[in-house]
């Protein structure tokens, strides 16, 4: 079998799809995996053992053609184009997992025509649909990310969900490797047991750099209490951060901008002791060599889908009301500034006490503190990653929902695996939680059940329409009825979205719902009738499985507390 | 103009007493012609690489060399994998140049007279893949003019019959706003991709805010603000679009700054004073700064405009658009308003209020603004108001004898010292009107005046052409046939925009091919380099073959999703994505 993984993302995508490839190497021990990446995943994707082949995708060549808005040029676009769908379309594979998601990587999985595809696809009229029921999960987890607990390593591992689960980044280092780390080390006098900090002062965006002034502040508690060496990382372009840098803490960081590979960071990040970053491609290669990583998540990630894979790393991020999506910043250019080297200080302390053999150790609530979140990585027993709150608070009902909504998540994308460590993973969250007390969780109960009961009842309503209009299809070939009934069915729509915006706990299902009707292939009536008599029956087992696992969390709220 | 190779026999008596082999002293000999050295006597390899690499060619793009000397810099051009063409005026150049390092060398080579060179096929295939020019400068220094020559014919044969990208500035308002309209139009007659940045839906704004404020200084402050946004908006636009040239008419609101700013863009820049230089005088802060102004006044402005160091400049006439420009029939119940014996269509500048004062026993009827006399402002038409190109074929239409009177502000009737045509005297022999002109200096070169443009010198001439063909309608149908014949041959807006792209290209051609020129071929142009039998080629011969072949153009007859989609076109739609994905993650890091 000849397998192709298509990540034409960036460095820190390739590296999250690490687990993905194992997991289909594992499943597929005597199939032939390629992995098409761009220039910059080339160097990651080589140090998977599981992979036999890479393939370039470059699109660059093609892209200044079209730019130049020139006709010969352009004629060239397309034979450039041409050739690599014919070089692709040799390759003969046989499935392929699309892990770019973009409707670009649609298009040119549907002109490979390779007729097994997990993930963003074409239909054969050329609407973008999403195959996998993990794929659409990613999709709706984008736009609902208050009640997302999954990481996206977790999630795109899944895509090969029926394989031993790979929980880790992957990226082999060379003995070459290691020689230039205790050179450049020695070098800079850095001896076996100091103290080594690699701070990340860039992002892929503005909006997503903690600011250069706070690190420097950081840097010089790093120095003051570890005596740490500290070395600035990243690409040559970013020096200029290094500068501004340099301007509050002289002296106090090597700057290293440029000065190393991939394979080269890598090692060094093996050595660290810590790393500070924002969400950076640096931070996945830290996960995938054993760094500890403090995580200041800023702008418009989120930890829970994009922080480090791993053990043991701490995350930070400003307490913000409300999460937006991933594509909306909330907070602007002035969250730059709202952690403060004292909090990221302390999350730093945190990680390096951590041993990942033992329960997480928490703090109390402080003032300092009480602008932040503060959490650390452990493996859940349901088998995900997880972010475990380090600051004793009482849970909020959108904590509550998320614990809910992961072992809904798990549970019915699991597609009938066994539930493991389902309650041991609730109690384990719940438990690193103060309150709120037990009147107020049992009100949070009733209340979303009382939700998603409407909510069942919609897709209860939607799932008699469509058997209606199915009569009206097969049995009676009443067209002007089978059209009122697609008019009750959009209607119905409507009114679903309305109850989302009302009772938004609700809205992850009924986006999920939404999105796979949208993902309507063909345009055979009675085709499409019956698969959106799926969708609403679908919709319907998800919200009675949510009213379930809200229950679970109340009784297991109730029992632990109960007995404390 | 051929291979290096099939030169041999020809050039095996080629010699030049002044020619003189020298050994260098690193090994490498070098030609003394005269008394210049072609290369350096210590290292002409050396030498050979530090031209090529000041030269910052593009590898992709074949070169031309205009002058071979011996042929260390071929040689370094081959090496460095260039695909390479020689040029050479002295035949015993050659000849040592092929019994020396270009002795194993097989590349195109031409020599002698470019204009013999130009005629040959090769050569006109060779400059059709837009080469660049390299120069071997001991060559330009013993032949003086021949590789400005050599370019000015390379230019030619590469650019002609390429679809040019041009843009057209027009102003806000005034004389001058259609005529931008009508040169894009003939712009894009010519098949070249033109765009019109008319900067007319500006106007009424501007009206409205310089007449909100009764404060004479601060209404022009702020009238000369928004002049400065909209020219700072007519760059972003023409800076996007790229063209190879961009051509400001008259009274477009562009700074004086704005050929320099569109020039580090590499686009050549034209202006076209449609005015009078004696009354507006703005073209001597501006003139010099454009590589080519155009004008409509010969004889003394020219000496005026090389005097205040302006290089480049060429009388062209402006003209008519068919299109525009043409008969119309008079629906019935237009003809009482248009009918007449005698008509005037235009502003009442001063001197036609003394003229026509003289005309109002005859069936007489006037339309435009400022008509300030009792008596001619009873035969105005409609009252005070402008009129559109329509309204104005419309007049010519219904009037039996169309009046043409250029102006002065200081003359009583005709201005004998008249040197600015305008447009009126083509747009009304294009729409096949009859007319009586004024023998504006430079008419007679335009017009025949006995039997294509009758003129009069005063009021009584005048009269007596009037009564003369209100009498013989026959003759006056036969002059207006002429003249609109005369005008559809040789003064149409295309023939304009050609001749301005012939002065352009034959002046600065050399500059757009060194930028390249992005090219703009048909459907029709492309099919047979896609191939007619491949998958391609078919497509592409069920579209329309004057379209262009460009992504904007085919974005809407692509159609991925449909039952009976082509593979072509599903790729075009996916490039189209890429594109579309691309720009948006540029723009982001932006």
């Amino acid at each position: 079998m000849r397998i192709l993984v298509l990540q034409t993302t960036r460095m820190g995508d390739v590296l999250q799809t690490s687990p993905l490839i194992q997991q289909i190497r594992d499943k597929h021990p005597d199939a032939h995996i390629t992995v098409m990446v761009r220039n910059m995943g080339k160097g990651i994707v080589q140090r998977h053992p599981a992979v036999d082949d890479v393939i370039l995708y470059d699109e660059d060549s093609f892209f200044f053609d079209l730019r130049a808005r020139d006709s010969n040029r352009f004629l060239r676009a397309y034979r450039t184009t041409d050739a690599m769908i014919h070089r692709l379309r040799e390759q003969r594979f046989d499935l392929v997992y699309n892990v770019t998601h973009s409707i670009a990587s649609a298009m040119l999985l549907k002109l490979l025509e390779i007729p097994n595809v997990y993930g963003a696809h074409l239909s054969d009229d050329w609407h973008f649909v999403l195959r996998g029921p993990w794929t659409a999960y990613f999709f709706m987890s984008v736009f609902s990310r208050d009640y997302n607990d999954l990481n996206l390593c977790d999630i795109t591992r899944n895509f090969a969900s029926d394989a031993p689960p790979c929980r880790k980044l992957i990226f082999e280092l060379h003995d070459e490797e290691q020689r230039f780390v205790n050179t450049l080390l020695a070098e800079h006098q850095v001896r076996e047991k100091d103290f080594v900090a690699c701070l990340q002062l860039g992002a892929s965006e503005n909006n997503k750099r903690w600011s250069e002034e706070r690190f420097a502040a950081l840097a010089k508690l790093l120095a003051g209490r570890y005596n740490a060496k500290i070395f600035l990382i990243g690409v040559k372009d970013e020096a200029v951060f290094g500068d501004m840098f340099a301007k509050h803490a002289p002296g106090v960081a090597i700057p290293l901008y440029g000065k190393t590979t991939v394979p080269q960071l890598a090692a060094l990040l093996k050595r660290t002791n810590i790393l500070v970053t924002n969400d950076t491609g640096t931070m996945h290669i830290a996960a995938a060599v054993g760094c500890p990583i403090a995580l200041v998540s800023v702008g418009h990630v989120h930890y829970r889908e994009t922080g480090p894979y791993g053990e043991g790393h701490c995350a930070i991020e400003w307490r913000r009301r409300t999460l937006g999506r991933s594509d909306y910043v909330p907070g602007g250019l002035e969250e730059r500034d709202q952690i403060l080297p004292e909090q990221v200080f302390k999350a730093i302390q945190l990680a390096l006490e951590n041993d990942v053999h033992q329960p997480i150790r928490q703090i109390e609530e402080t003032i300092e503190l009480n602008s932040v979140d503060l959490f650390m990585t452990r493996f859940s027993p349901d088998g995900c990653l997880q972010f475990y709150p380090v600051i004793r608070r009482p849970m909020t009902e959108r904590d509550f929902m998320r614990i809910a909504y992961r072992a809904m998540w798990i549970d019915h994308l699991g597609e009938g695996q066994p539930r493991r460590g389902e309650k041991e993973s609730i109690n384990l969250m719940i438990r690193h939680y103060t309150g709120p007390d037990l009147k107020t969780v049992r009100n949070w109960t009733k209340e979303f059940a009382r939700a998603f009961d409407g909510l069942a009842e919609l897709s209860r309503r939607g799932v008699q329409t469509t058997e209606k209009l199915l009569d009206a299809l097969n049995k009676n070939r009443n067209i002007p009825k089978a059209r009122q009934l697609v008019a009750e069915l959009m209607a119905l729509d409507e009114e679903g979205r309305v109850y989302s915006e009302i009772h938004p706990p609700c809205r992850p299902l009924i986006l999920l719902a939404r999105y796979e009707r949208d993902n309507l292939e063909g345009s055979d009536p009675v085709a499409l009738a019956q698969t959106t008599l799926g969708i609403y029956r679908a919709c319907f087992a998800r919200a009675r499985l949510t009213s379930r696992k809200i229950e679970l969390v109340h009784d297991l709220w109730k029992r632990q507390n109960e007995t404390a | 103009m051929k291979t290096l190779q099939k030169w041999r026999g020809e050039l095996a008596g080629a010699s030049n007493s002044t020619l003189e082999r020298v050994e260098g002293r690193g090994g490498h000999s070098t030609l003394k012609v005269g008394a210049i050295f072609l290369h350096s006597r210590y290292n002409p390899e050396q030498e050979a690489q530090r031209l090529i690499d000041s030269a910052e060619l593009d590898a992709s793009r074949p070169v031309l060399v205009i002058g071979s000397g011996l042929g260390y810099h071929v040689v370094e051009l081959q090496k460095r994998g260039i695909e390479t063409a020689v040029i050479e005026p002295d035949p015993a150049v050659l000849r040592a140049a092929l019994e020396g390092p270009l002795s194993e060398t097989e590349i195109l080579a031409g020599i002698g007279d470019p204009k013999a060179l130009a005629a040959s096929d090769t050569f006109k295939n060779f400059a059709l893949r837009m080469p660049q020019i390299m120069v071997h400068p001991p060559t330009a220094r013993l032949h003086p003019g021949y590789a400005e020559a050599v370019q000015a014919e390379v230019s030619k044969a590469a650019l002609h019959g390429q679809h040019l990208n041009i843009a057209i500035v027009g102003p806000l308002y005034g004389g001058s706003l259609p005529i931008a309209g009508y040169l894009a139009n003939a712009f894009r007659e010519l098949r070249h991709n033109t765009v019109l940045l008319d900067n007319s839906v500006a106007w009424d704004l501007y009206q409205t805010v310089t007449r909100s404020i009764e404060h004479k200084n601060a209404s022009n402050q702020l009238g000369q603000m928004l002049a400065q946004f909209l020219c700072e908006w007519t760059y972003a636009r023409v800076a996007e679009f790229n063209p190879e040239i961009c051509i400001v008419i008259a009274q477009a609101p562009v700074t004086p700054d704005f050929p320099a700013r569109l020039a580090k863009h590499g686009i050549l820049t034209a202006f076209w004073y449609v005015e009078n230089w004696r009354h507006l005088p703005y073209w001597q802060e501006i003139a010099p700064r454009y590589d080519y102004f155009f004008h409509i006044q010969p004889g003394e402005f020219e000496d005026k405009l090389r005097a205040i160091g302006c290089a480049n400049h060429a009388f062209v006439q402006t003209g008519c658009d068919p299109t525009e420009h043409r008969p119309i029939p008079l629906a019935p119940e237009d003809h009482a308003e248009f009918d007449c014996d005698l008509s005037f269509a235009g502003a009442g500048y001063y001197n036609r209020l003394q003229l026509f004062k003289g005309l109002t026993d005859y069936g007489f009827k006037i339309w435009g603004v400022d008509w300030n006399d009792r008596e001619l402002a009873k035969r105005v038409v409609g009252g005070e108001r402008r009129f559109d190109a329509e309204t104005f074929m419309k007049i010519v239409a219904g009037s039996k004898i169309n009046l043409n009177l250029h102006s002065s502000t200081s003359f009583d009737g005709v201005d004998p010292k008249c040197d600015a045509i305008n447009p009126r005297v083509f747009e009304i022999a294009a729409a096949g009107g009859f007319q009586l002109c004024d023998p504006c200096i430079g008419l007679e070169h335009l017009f025949d005046f006995e039997t294509e443009l009758p003129v009069y010198r005063n009021l009584k001439e005048l009269r007596g052409l009037i009564d003369h063909y209100l009498a013989h309608p026959e003759e006056r149908q036969a002059v207006a046939a002429h003249a609109q014949e005369r005008a559809l041959k040789d003064h149409t807006y295309a023939r304009r925009a050609q001749q301005m792209l012939d002065l352009i290209l034959e002046r600065h051609g050399a500059r757009i091919m060194r930028r390249g020129v992005r090219a703009q071929r048909t459907i029709r142009e492309i099919i047979d380099e896609a191939g007619q039998d491949t998958e391609l080629g078919r497509w592409l011969a069920t579209l329309p073959p004057e379209l262009l072949f460009t992504q904007e153009t085919l974005r809407p007859l692509v159609h991925p999703g449909n039952s009976n989609a082509t593979y072509p076109e599903k790729l075009f739609a996916y490039m189209a994505e890429v594109r579309e994905l691309a720009e948006s993650l540029l723009k982001d890091k932006r």
